[in-house]
């Protein structure tokens, strides 16, 4: 791969999988909270 | 006997969404490695700023999402709108810190530091610490409906913040900027569209985390409400 070969690869690595891995764990916390509200909230309801 | 509520993802256009964001996202990825230009003097430290300004203008547009449903909140007294300006709060603190990481590590390379009391770091800066102060005061005390107004009204103060962060690289002298201004107008076209187009998919994450966020704010509510019935 020529673009490993450039200078600064790994700030570049670090800073896309910062905002990547960030979105991901807010987007898993979000289906958590949704579960968890909803199942308390079905059970509650019937 | 209250209604069942569904899962966010059990609607087709949420679904189909979130699978057109996946989808951006690796063309995205694409044009970033290995369509645009490589700089000559930052190379791959360039490529940062697909990540980093949308992050920032995405964090903007969340604040003054929290503005405009302030401004609601304290006139309908609506609840939708208090979710509203709660969820779009929290995604606008969560791109602001990406901004804030993302910038040092482009930083750490090219100013050799990682940060810099230069307005435009600083700004913004300030504005992740007001946000945070805004979650401290939604957490804080007894009466909901004294918080949301509390919260909305600094929801709209705060975005005074955010003309500042933009024209700071105007506002002070130039001998204590350091923070590139690029003329995106003046860019190749190659760099122009991606850019373009992460503006895009950045744009497109945030709607999807808003509408789920506020999904999740409405279960809750219906919750508690049904919590204070029994």
């Amino acid at each position: 791969m020529e673009i490993l070969q450039y200078k600064y690869f790994s700030f570049f690595f670090m800073a896309y999988f910062v905002v990547l891995i960030s979105i991901i764990i807010w987007f898993l916390f979000l289906i958590l909270q949704e579960k968890k509200y909803l199942k308390k909230y079905n059970d509650k309801s019937n | 006997m209250s209604s069942e509520i569904k899962f966010f993802h059990q609607n087709i256009y949420s679904k189909l969404f979130g699978l057109l964001i996946i989808f951006s996202w690796l063309i995205l990825n694409y044009f970033v490695l290995f369509v645009t230009r490589i700089d000559p003097y930052q190379e791959m430290a360039q490529k940062i700023f697909y990540f980093h300004v949308p992050s920032a203008w995405v964090a903007g547009i969340a604040y003054l999402v929290v503005m405009i449903s302030g401004i609601n909140y304290l006139r309908t007294k609506n609840n939708y709108w208090d979710y509203v300006g709660y969820a779009s709060a929290e995604i606008g603190t969560i791109f602001c810190a990406l901004v804030l990481i993302t910038g040092p590590i482009w930083a750490t390379p090219i100013w050799g530091t990682s940060w810099s009391w230069e307005p435009r770091l600083t700004t913004v800066l300030i504005m992740f610490l007001i946000y945070l102060g805004y979650f401290s005061v939604r957490n804080f005390g007894k009466s909901l409906t004294t918080i949301k107004s509390i919260s909305a009204t600094i929801g709209v103060l705060a975005f005074l913040n955010v003309p500042i962060i933009y024209f700071s690289v105007k506002f002070w002298a130039e001998e204590v900027q350091l923070h590139p201004q690029p003329e995106m107008m003046e860019q190749p076209v190659d760099i122009y569209y991606t850019f373009l187009f992460s503006l895009i998919v950045f744009f497109m994450i945030y709607m999807y985390l808003l509408n789920y966020r506020i999904h999740i704010l409405k279960i809750k509510s219906k919750l508690e409400n049904i919590l204070e019935d029994y």
